[in-house]
C-alpha cells in the first residue's frame, strides 16, 4: 500500500509540474496541451470508441505475432544450445539479427505482404524471435551440469531430461527473454504502425501517427500516455506473477 | 499425512571391478586417468575411496555410475556388465544437485516418478516415509534456498534412497559442510546404512571421515590413479569420529597416504 501511494504521488506530482510548465507559457500551448486538454482527448476518443478500437487493433496485432515469436523462438533456442551445427548456423544468424532495430523489417514485409496484416506480424514476429532465440539458448548454457548428471543417475534421459531438468532450470533466463521480446514486439510493432497505413485495422500506431499530420498534440501525448499504461499494465499482469514464483523457489529476491 | 513405518529395503548388490582403466584427452594429450584397478565390494559392505585431488576416485565413482565409461576392463554389478546410469544405483554428489524449481518432496519424487510401476499414493508414501528417515518430513513443503547446507545433502540423501537402490554412491558429499553438520551426519548415514542395508561406495579425501565411516578404506595414489593399499576398519559401530581409537587409525592411513610406509597393493589389517 505504501509503495502504492509512493508511486500514485510521483505521478501526481508529475503532473502538477507539467501544467505548472504550461501555465508558464514557455512554449506555445500547440507544442504542449496542458494535461487536461490530454485528458480532454483521451475522453473524446473513449466515449466515440476510436481509442477502444485502435487498442484492440494493436493488441490483437501484438499478442498474435509476440506468441508465435515465443512459440518459435524458446525451442529453437533450446535447439542451438543443444545442437552444435545449429549453434555455429542459426544461433550465428540469430545474434547478428536481434541487434538489427526491428523497424528495419519494414521496407521488407511491405515489399512482401503488401500493406497488410501479413506485414505487421511478419515484423512483430522478427522483432520478438531473435532475442527469445538467444536468451533461451543463454539460459540453457547457464544450467549449471550437475543437473542433468543428477537426472540421469535418476533414470532421466532424452525429451524427459530436457522438459523436467533443463527448460524449468533455464526458466529464469526464458522469462528475462520473453520480457526483452515483448518490449521488442511493442517496438517494431509501433514503428510498423507509424510508418505504414493497413487498410485493415487502424491501431495506436496510426492514432499517434495522424496526431503527428493534424498538429494535435494532446492526441500525440495522450496516445504515449496509453502506450505507457499498456506497457506497464503488461509487466504487471504477464511478467510479474513469474518473477515472483521464481524469486521464490530460487531465493533470489532483495 | 502419515508416512509408513517401515518398507522393505532391496537386497544390497555387490560390485566387482577387474582392470578398469580410463583416459582422458586434453589439450591434444593422453591423460591416464586411472590404471588397472581391481575391486571387490560384498553385499551391504561400505568401502571408501580415499586419496588427494587427482587420483582419479571420482572418475571411478562416475565408471560405476554408468555416468562415464571405462576404456579397459569390466564392471560387474550382481554379475551384470554396467554401461548406463541405473536405478539400482544412485548418487550422491558434492553439491546437493536438488533442483530448485521443485519443493523438497517434489525433489524426492522426482526420482520416483521415473521409476515405473507405482501409483501417485505409492510414490507420496515413499517419499514421506524417507523424508522421515533423513528427519526432514516437516520441511516436505519448503524450497530448497530454504535448506541449509546439511538439509539440503540429507534431502539429497532421501532422494537418492527413495528409489530404493542396491548400491549407493557418494562423491564427498560432506565436503563443503561445517564439522558439526558433518558430525550429525556421520551417524545418520551409519544408522541408515544399518536399517537399509545398501552397499555403499564413498569417495573421500578425508582420513578421519573414511575410518568413521568405511569397513575397508582403500587408498588410491595419482597420476595414473590406481590402488596403493586396502585397510579393514574393525571398529565396532555406530562410531564416533573423535574417538581415539580412531584417530590411531587414521595417523596409520595419514602414513601411507604421504608415502613413508612405501606402497604395495597388499590388505593389512589394522584393528
Amino acid at each position: 500500500m505504501k509503495r502504492t501511494a509512493r508511486a500514485l504521488a510521483f505521478f501526481a506530482a508529475l503532473l502538477v509540474l507539467w501544467e505548472l510548465f504550461v501555465r508558464a507559457r514557455v512554449w506555445s500551448p500547440v507544442l504542449v496541451p496542458s494535461p487536461l486538454s490530454v485528458a480532454a482527448y483521451l475522453g473524446e476518443s473513449l466515449a466515440d470508441g476510436t481509442l477502444l478500437s485502435a487498442l484492440l487493433v494493436t493488441l490483437r496485432r501484438l499478442v498474435l505475432g509476440y506468441a508465435v515469436g515465443i512459440a518459435l523462438g524458446i525451442p529453437l533456442g533450446l535447439l542451438t544450445a543443444r545442437f552444435r551445427t545449429l549453434e555455429d548456423t542459426l544461433g550465428l544468424l540469430a545474434l547478428g539479427l536481434q541487434a538489427l532495430p526491428s523497424v528495419c523489417w519494414v521496407p521488407l514485409a511491405l515489399l512482401w505482404f503488401g500493406q497488410s496484416e501479413g506485414a505487421m506480424f511478419f515484423v512483430v514476429v522478427m522483432g520478438t524471435l531473435w532475442s527469445v532465440i538467444i536468451a533461451a539458448d543463454n539460459g540453457v548454457r547457464n544450467v549449471p551440469p550437475i543437473y542433468a548428471r543428477a537426472a540421469r543417475t535418476m533414470g532421466s534421459h532424452g525429451l524427459h531430461t530436457w522438459l523436467r531438468v533443463i527448460l524449468p532450470a533455464a526458466l529464469p533466463h526464458v522469462v528475462g527473454g520473453m520480457k526483452q521480446g515483448w518490449a521488442f514486439a511493442w517496438r517494431s510493432l509501433m514503428a510498423a504502425e507509424i510508418y505504414v497505413t493497413i487498410l485493415s485495422g487502424f491501431g495506436l500506431g496510426h492514432l499517434l501517427h495522424y496526431g503527428r499530420e493534424l498538429n494535435a498534440m494532446e492526441q500525440v501525448i495522450g496516445v504515449m500516455i496509453v502506450l505507457l499504461t499498456i506497457g506497464l499494465a503488461a509487466d504487471r499482469v504477464l511478467f510479474s506473477p513469474w518473477e515472483r514464483l521464481l524469486h521464490r523457489r530460487w531465493g533470489t529476491n532483495r | 499425512m502419515n508416512a509408513p513405518t517401515s518398507l522393505p529395503p532391496a537386497p544390497p548388490a555387490k560390485l566387482s571391478l577387474r582392470g578398469v582403466g580410463k583416459n582422458f584427452r586434453a589439450r591434444g594429450n593422453d591423460i591416464r586417468a586411472l590404471e588397472n584397478i581391481s575391486l571387490d565390494v560384498s553385499e551391504g559392505e561400505f568401502v571408501c575411496l580415499l586419496g588427494p585431488s587427482g587420483c582419479g576416485k571420482s572418475t571411478l565413482l562416475n565408471i560405476v555410475a554408468g555416468l562415464e565409461r571405462a576404456d579397459e576392463g569390466t564392471l560387474l554389478c550382481d554379475g551384470e556388465p554396467v554401461t548406463d546410469p541405473g536405478r539400482d544405483r544412485m548418487m550422491m554428489f558434492q553439491e546437493s544437485a536438488l533442483f530448485p524449481w521443485l519443493d523438497v518432496l517434489e525433489n524426492v519424487l522426482f526420482s520416483l516418478r521415473l521409476k515405473p510401476g507405482m501409483n501417485a499414493a505409492e510414490r507420496r508414501e515413499v517419499a514421506e516415509f524417507h523424508l522421515q528417515l533423513v528427519g526432514l518430513e516437516k520441511f516436505r513443503h519448503a524450497f530448497v534456498h530454504e535448506l541449509s547446507g546439511g538439509m539440503k545433502q540429507r534431502v539429497a540423501l532421501a532422494r537418492a534412497l527413495a528409489p530404493n537402490p542396491r548400491v549407493l554412491l557418494m562423491d564427498e558429499p560432506f565436503a563443503a559442510l561445517d564439522a558439526l553438520t558433518r558430525e550429525q551426519l556421520y551417524g545418520d548415514l551409519q544408522r541408515i546404512w544399518r536399517d537399509r542395508r545398501k552397499t555403499i561406495l564413498f569417495v573421500t579425501h578425508n582420513v578421519r571421515e573414511a575410518v568413521c565411516l568405511g569397513d575397508r578404506v582403500v587408498l588410491l595414489s595419482p597420476h595414473p590413479g590406481r590402488i596403493q593399499r586396502e585397510f579393514r576398519v574393525e571398529l565396532p559401530r555406530p562410531r564416533d569420529i573423535n574417538s581415539v581409537e580412531l584417530a590411531r587409525h587414521a595417523t596409520e592411513i595419514m602414513a601411507e597416504l604421504k608415502g613413508r610406509n612405501g606402497g604395495t597393493a597388499s590388505e593389512r589389517k589394522v584393528a
